[in-house]
């Protein structure tokens, strides 16, 4: 037997019992090959798990197809216990068995060179006695293994397989890649370090560099997620004309332009986020995430951006901020009348604003003619339903393992929470930053604001 | 989001300082009536000028926002409305300060190639005198300086200053007496070189190393990363599978294998009445005899394995698929029964039976 330097874990198992999407879960990779259909791994892939310090494989693995007979092969081929690992390598370079056996050959080659076993079986079934074949010949490979209990539709069977697989592994453990969260990955992978004490360092290394990562996963997020708010909020569609009569007549037209490149943004900022967190297979199912059906559902947006007492109050807050700021301007001597009026008016303009959405105005040009404009939207919930929405998304995918590649859902009430619960001075700067987004001001470091939103 | 060549943006810039080149060459070129100009003024327009310039775009990039030439360009209100999303985008990704900077040297660009041309045209079609007049310098004082500045031309000798020029040259609008009218026509070359080395190659240099810096910064910025690797993915297409049909009926005759080692209470719920029973077990010794029709029982949640497939190819016959839940058979889940139909599809020998009144159960 080869011992690698670097770490490696070979997912054996029988067929359909969840290999690939722990594999796939733990690679953080949706690349890896997840069927329904049986036998869809046919050969042993090998998946590198690098971060910056560090890398380990993870192999898929075909499932067993004949280990009754393997095992009866290996029986008639080997005389003493001594001899049962050297009888594997036997197996797996006999070119006869790489005929009949050609599953079991493809999943005991990467063992016999040096990986460490991790065996998967679907602990909402019940235990039978056709998988001791398996285990026995894992265990005449004499190489560090451990068993995953994957509850694919319960765990009404758990106990009965940890009665069972404690017979043939030191460890067990019970792991659903479909749920799976970060955290539990982690612990996962530590327990791996154990498997082989010469990996353990490396294993460390990589859980350190992953936690790493996944921070700087959630920092590019605020940095998509600042973008968006600010090209959302900015966009404005125009179209110059002869006429005021043309000019009219285009309206309509600018407004579904407007309505489409928004979408459009706001799509491309969920791809990005999509990309970022590696889930290339579930970009087709943008569709699917349990978003509001139009951003322009102003129906909708108390859903998902602040409510109307929300609004009164952080309109109250930032146009006090502004209020203030004359307050400085003139030494105090209005009496801190511009905090309070400033934050009357601000509080005034959100009552009477909260239904307006996109305005279309149509002026006429300096060199003749006129010229008609979509947006921006002046609404002053609307750069808070933006944040809101993204905030679930990234909520979704941020949990999503790379083996789940279903339809997702989220509660929609986080937000309003979320903003509750900021500290009274991220708050204000929130309510600040978006107050100065709805009018198209720039705002210095908005990713730094929205970052206790992630929180 | 916002679709613009960055060209169509370095292209007014890049006027701009062209026309300002212009507008300084003929000012400081232009000279008296007898076509004498100060070389002092041109030191200025291409000494002076240029290396401050260069010096304040360098310092620019220390300070948080990058206060240069580009900057106070891109304020005037000139822009288009693309033009000015493009702007936009570079404050979002934080690389506006780099790209203003290579603007700057674009605009320098501009006005170096401008007083070249100036220059360039004014040689050939006018007589150019150069003089140098102060009220505190004297050549003495002005020699090391002219020096220093030709340091990076030291293998062009014509174009050297020396002493004796200075002092050939040296002019008073008091005492107008000229002995030797070629001298005044002998510092064209170091102009010439000035221009070339400190408005133009040091920008050239400046823009290289922006640039370079520029698409370092955009290549490390998120959004350009996640770009590429997006482009760099590719979908799967959905799975298509063929199925086998259901048959609810039983051949009259039939051997039971109980493939999936079901206790006798159990097999005795799937209500088969064999004429009898075969051992399957899935060894060597499984019993290749019978030629009959067979039911084989099988676990619906176990996938079909290669032994059983060896198994299979020995006869002919229905595949019985049950589930069981809590000691009951039970239909089997949608999903196993695709599995056993996909499975059954490529054994042409073989059926796949449901009793029919588990038939409706499936149809949901």
């Amino acid at each position: 037997m080869n011992t690698n330097q670097t770490a490696a874990f070979a997912v054996v198992g029988h067929p359909n019992k969840g290999k690939s999407s722990i594999v796939s879960t733990l690679a953080h990779n949706d690349n890896v090959q997840i069927s329904s259909r049986s036998g869809t791994t046919a050969l042993a892939d090998r998946y590198r798990v690098s971060t910056a310090n560090a890398h380990y494989d993870l192999i898929d693995t075909p499932g067993f197809q004949r280990p009754r007979k393997v095992l009866h092969w290996l029986k008639t081929h080997c005389s003493n216990a001594s001899e049962r690992a050297a009888t594997v390598f036997k197996f797996v370079n006999d070119s006869d068995c790489q005929q009949q056996f050609k599953d079991e050959v493809a999943l005991l080659r990467p063992i016999v060179d040096g990986a460490a076993i991790l065996y998967v079986v679907d602990g909402s079934r019940p235990y039978g006695e056709e998988y001791e074949a398996e285990m026995d010949i894992l265990r005449w490979t004499g190489q560090p293994s451990m068993a995953l209990i994957n509850p694919i539709e319960s765990s009404d069977c758990v106990t009965e397989w940890q009665n069972a697989l404690t017979q043939y592994f030191k460890s067990v453990r019970v792991f659903n890649p479909m749920t799976a969260d970060f955290e539990k990955q982690l612990e996962l992978l530590q327990t791996f370090a154990h498997l082989n004490p010469a990996w353990s360092e490396s294993l460390n290394r990589i859980t350190r560099d992953l936690r790493q990562q996944r921070g700087q996963q959630k920092q590019h997020s605020i940095i998509i997620l600042a973008r968006m708010v600010d090209d959302l909020c900015r966009y404005q569609a125009c179209q110059k004309l002869l006429s005021l009569e043309q000019a009219k007549r285009v309206e309509p037209v600018l407004a579904r332009q407007y309505k489409a490149w928004m979408k459009q943004r706001e799509e491309t900022a969920i791809d990005e986020l999509l990309t970022l967190y590696a889930h290339s297979q579930t970009r087709i199912a943008i569709e699917q995430f349990d978003l509001p059906p139009d951003l322009f559902d102003c129906d909708e947006w108390f859903a998902w951006g602040l409510d109307k007492k929300q609004l009164i109050s952080a309109a109250a807050l930032a146009g006090a901020v502004s209020g203030a700021a004359v307050d400085v301007a003139v030494a105090g001597h209005s009496l801190m009348l511009g905090a309070l009026g400033g934050s009357l008016l601000g509080a005034g303009s959100a009552w009477f604003g909260a239904d307006k959405l996109v305005d279309v105005k149509i002026s006429g040009l300096p060199l003749g003619g006129h010229q008609a404009c979509v947006g921006p939207i002046k609404n002053r919930n609307f750069p808070y339903v933006v944040i809101g929405r993204f905030l679930h998304v990234y909520q979704q995918i941020s949990a999503l393992t790379h083996a789940d590649r279903s339809e997702l859902t989220v509660s929609a009430e986080d937000f309003k929470d979320r903003v509750d619960n900021l500290e009274k001075a991220q708050q204000k700067s929130l309510h600040t930053a978006c107050e100065r987004l709805i009018k198209q001001k720039p705002v210095d470091d908005l990713e730094s604001v929205l970052r206790p939103l992630f929180d | 989001m916002t679709a613009i060549n960055p060209k169509q943006l370095s292209l007014p810039l890049l006027s701009i300082g062209f026309l300002l080149g212009i507008l300084v060459s003929f000012a400081v070129l232009s000279g008296d009536a007898n076509g004498r100009v100060n070389l002092l003024y041109l030191m200025l327009a291409f000494f002076v000028l240029p290396l401050l310039g260069a010096l304040i775009s360098l310092l620019s990039l220390s300070s948080q926002k990058g206060f240069n030439a580009a900057r106070l360009m891109s304020a005037l209100p000139i822009w288009s409305k693309t033009q000015r999303g493009y702007l936009h985008k570079l404050r979002q990704t934080h690389l506006d300060k780099q790209w203003f900077f290579v603007q700057s040297q674009v605009a320098a660009i501009g006005y170096a190639i401008a007083t070249l041309l100036c220059f360039g045209l004014l040689l050939v079609t006018t007589d150019i005198n150069f003089v140098w007049r102060s009220t505190l310098l004297s050549a003495e004082q002005l020699f090391p300086l002219l020096n220093a500045i030709a340091l990076p031309w030291w293998f062009w000798e014509t174009a050297q200053p020396s002493l004796e020029l200075l002092y050939a040259t040296q002019d008073s609008r008091l005492t107008q007496s000229y002995s030797n009218v070629e001298t005044f026509g002998q510092w064209w070359s170091f102009v010439f070189a000035t221009q070339v080395i400190y408005a133009l190659l040091l920008r050239i240099l400046l823009l290289v190393g922006g640039r370079a810096w520029f698409e370092l910064r955009q290549r490390r910025d998120v959004e350009y990363q996640l770009r590429q690797r997006q482009a760099g993915q590719s979908h799967k297409a959905p799975e298509q599978h063929v199925l086998s049909p259901i048959t609810h009926t039983l051949p009259d005759k039939l051997a039971l294998a109980n493939w999936a080692a079901f206790p006798p209470e159990v097999v005795a719920q799937c209500r088969l009445r064999p004429t009898t029973t075969l051992d399957c077990s899935g060894h060597e010794n499984d019993d290749p005899n019978y030629s009959g029709a067979q039911v084989v029982l099988l676990k619906s949640w176990e996938p079909p394995m290669g032994e059983l497939q060896d198994y299979l190819e020995q006869g002919h016959g229905v595949l019985f698929p049950v589930n069981i839940v809590r000691g009951e058979v039970t239909p089997p889940a949608p999903q196993h029964l695709a599995e056993w139909r996909r499975f059954v599809h490529s054994m042409p020998q073989w059926q796949l039976y449901l009793p029919s009144e588990w038939a409706e159960h499936n149809e949901h």
